[in-house]
């Protein structure tokens, strides 16, 4: 998959602001030819923008990209024929079956109207999508819209896929399906593929680099593992007791990092290994009942928790799909 | 309690979000009826006044003044003394005057040409002539004279019906209407649904975007004033028009649809809000419908509406096309028509791109 160290997006100092306000400030780095990189961040971090800057649709205020070795200031025409959008919102006509949807894609990117057919039928073998090519894509489910739009790929045939929230609002059983399917784009065609997401595992399991954006910076970036290593936490212990009793104020005075979930609950964060053996030591030696006991490395969650605190921000990023589908599911809807 | 508590939580949040909306809320409950009740009320009155007429006086003597004096008591019409009956004729051919009235030597047989194209003001200036002879027949000073003969003589859509005088106007509306929801509410629906980032990705020029749009909203506003042409053919309606009319009349209707994507888009390049621009698209229209002369000649409308008829492009357009439909085509009807609606058309497009350009860039 990752062919030689070849750079297939290169970020240097780019800047969004509208007026006072910067949305994104000054962030330089770079993706691999290949790679699938993902792009984490709490709402309202500039993750949007920077996306919405790589894929054109925003002018940067200041700095420049380059994306399949093309200028997004200089040539941004040339940048859109190389690259493909996948956004949260979708992008396809719920009145065109899926069929007109992908054709009327392939002629916007000058496919040849025999090859375009030939791609057509593949692209929607690809995304299991054949049988149903004649359904006008309103009666679609979530899931099969998220797959028509994966199958633009094989339309178009780009260098570079972004995908915006590609996973949102899905059931577990879609959201792993696009998973494969970007999973599998990327093994087969050696695609770089720049995500973003709010499922941390997903992002974990997925993608060869991580970078974790927040008030307009990119405050982490490396591999899942080594993100996992840097944070200097080896174990997360989740303990409940009996009785309180001195557990407690022992745990502290080891040098744990202790918080309380409810009555008799805590989160222990150890650094270092061996940290179970020394919890249950100390409920030992104070005499306390373990009833129950979960220890864990940390996952991508914990970096993130631990880069981005624990404070929920308010989404103000235009058409945040995540608040509603949050608001919808919250009302025990859909 | 728990049901209406529920209810009552669902009413609450409703008039919570209801209340948000001060524009959508005001326009439903406030400037929407008083709009139409003050524009409605004020658009079918039921006298008419300024009606232009054209007098050929070949009496010139006391006679005939008086004549033209009764006439003009009450401003029904107003008299555009002409010197010969071909100069008449001209101004009426291109309805720069709704009737000719000849004054003979013996004043005794007046004869009156009426423009039957727009029935009611026709009908007006018949009433007014033949009221100016019967008060000058009875007059005391007159006794012993034969009494005033009107010969009237009708010109132009004989036999016209309401309905005839009604279609071209409903034609205009139908495309205007069409001009705005293809041009307006299709991208305003592919913006909101996120269809139209497709299109900003597409290694394509913001050019072919906008006229790509505007060249199918052309379509479907062509086709539909096409369709309401169509159907008025099958009830009945009668079209006195011409190869060179119908023309005209196609070059008109495309005028019309220019203007009003241009006033679509441009409303969706500063309104994002469905509810809002529905609300704003009837402000705009249906006042401009209304005083555009569809349903009655602006004549009869009160003076105070006359301006807004005057900067309503349907205005222009309804009587262009009235002219076409109902007189058959000459030029000089219709050319100052066209004049001013090519210009608002003009205007509206290019605000329309220049406003939409502002959102793909």
């Amino acid at each position: 998959m990752a062919k030689a160290s070849k750079t297939a997006i290169s970020v240097k100092g780019l800047v969004k602001r509208f007026g006072d306000l910067s949305a994104v400030k000054g962030i330089t780095f770079s993706v691999k030819e290949g790679e699938i990189f993902g792009f984490l961040g709490p709402n309202g971090a500039g993750k949007s923008m920077t996306i919405n800057m790589l894929t054109t649709l925003l002018v940067p205020t200041g700095g420049d990209a380059t994306v399949a070795g093309v200028s997004v200031v200089g040539s941004p025409e040339t940048v859109r024929e190389r690259i493909c959008l996948i956004s949260q919102e979708g992008s396809v006509d719920g009145d065109l079956t899926a069929e007109e949807n992908l054709v009327f894609y392939g002629r916007l990117y000058h496919v040849p109207e025999k090859e375009l057919s030939r791609r057509v039928d593949r692209a929607l073998e690809f995304v299991n999508l054949s049988d149903r090519r004649a359904t006008r894509v309103k009666f679609y489910s979530g899931g099969m819209r998220r797959r028509l739009e994966m199958a633009k790929v094989f339309i178009s045939d780009p260098k570079v896929i972004f995908l915006d929230e590609p996973t949102i609002g899905l059931d577990p059983q879609s959201r792993d399906m696009v998973w494969k399917k970007i999973f599998e784009i990327n093994r087969s065609k050696g695609i770089t593929i720049f995500v973003t997401t709010h499922y941390m595992q997903e992002a974990e399991g997925l993608c060869n680099r991580i970078a974790i954006m927040d008030h307009g910076k990119i405050i982490a970036m490396d591999t899942p593992a080594a993100l996992r290593e840097g944070i200097g936490i080896g174990e997360i212990v989740e303990v409940e007791v009996r009785h309180d009793g001195a557990f407690h104020r022992a745990l502290a005075k080891a040098g744990f990092e202790v918080e309380p979930l409810s009555r008799n609950k805590y989160r222990i964060t150890a650094k270092g290994s061996g940290g179970v053996e020394r919890v249950v030591g100390i409920a030992r030696k104070s005499g306390t009942k373990i009833i129950n006991m979960l220890a864990r490395r940390p996952t991508m969650e914990d970096v993130f928790m631990h880069y981005t605190g624990r404070e929920v921000r308010d989404g103000t990023e235009a058409g945040n799909l995540l608040t509603k589908v949050l608001a919808r599911n919250a009302r025990g809807g859909g | 309690m728990g049901l209406f508590g529920d209810i009552f939580t669902v009413w609450a949040k409703d008039m919570r979000v209801w209340s948000k909306k001060p524009f959508v809320v005001l326009s439903r409950a406030l400037i929407f009826p008083l709009v139409y009740l003050v524009i409605f009320a004020n658009s079918f009155g039921d006298s008419f006044y300024d009606l232009p007429i054209a007098v050929v006086d070949l009496n010139a003597g006391p006679a005939s003044l008086s004549f033209v004096s009764a006439m003009t008591t009450g401003n029904t019409v107003r008299v555009v003394a002409q010197p010969s009956y071909e100069k008449a004729l001209e101004l009426f051919k291109a309805r720069k005057v709704y009737a000719i009235v000849i004054i003979p030597k013996g004043a005794a047989e007046v004869s009156l040409l009426a423009d039957q194209s727009s029935p009611q003001t026709a009908g007006a200036i018949i009433s007014v002539v033949n009221a100016a002879a019967a008060r000058l027949s009875s007059a005391p000073g007159s006794a012993g004279a034969p009494p005033i003969i009107v010969r009237t003589d009708v010109h132009y859509g004989r036999g016209a019906s309401y309905m005839d005088f009604l279609t071209p106007g409903v034609i205009i509306q139908t495309i205007a209407m069409g001009a705005l929801f293809s041009g307006g509410v299709s991208l305003l629906f592919e913006k909101q649904l996120g269809v139209f980032n497709l299109l900003l990705v597409a290694p394509i020029d913001k050019m072919a975007i906008i006229m790509g749009k505007i060249l199918s909203a052309v379509t479907q506003s062509m086709a539909s004033g096409l369709i309401a042409l169509v159907i008025a053919f099958l009830l009945g309606a009668k079209i006195k028009a011409g190869v060179v009319g119908i023309l005209f009349l196609i070059l008109l209707m495309f005028l019309v649809s220019f203007c009003f994507i241009g006033l679509g888009i441009a409303m969706t390049a500063y309104i994002s809000d469905f509810q809002a621009w529905m609300m704003t698209m009837q402000l705009i229209i249906m006042p401009f419908w209304i005083v555009s002369g569809t349903f009655f000649p602006i004549e009869s409308m009160a003076w105070w509406l006359r301006p807004l008829a005057l900067v309503s492009p349907l205005t222009y357009a309804t009587s262009a096309a009235r002219n076409i439909m109902i007189r058959g085509f000459t030029f000089a009807s219709v050319s100052s028509d066209f004049a001013v609606l090519a210009g608002m058309a003009a205007f509206m497009f290019l605000f329309g791109i220049k406003s939409f350009r502002r959102t793909v860039e």
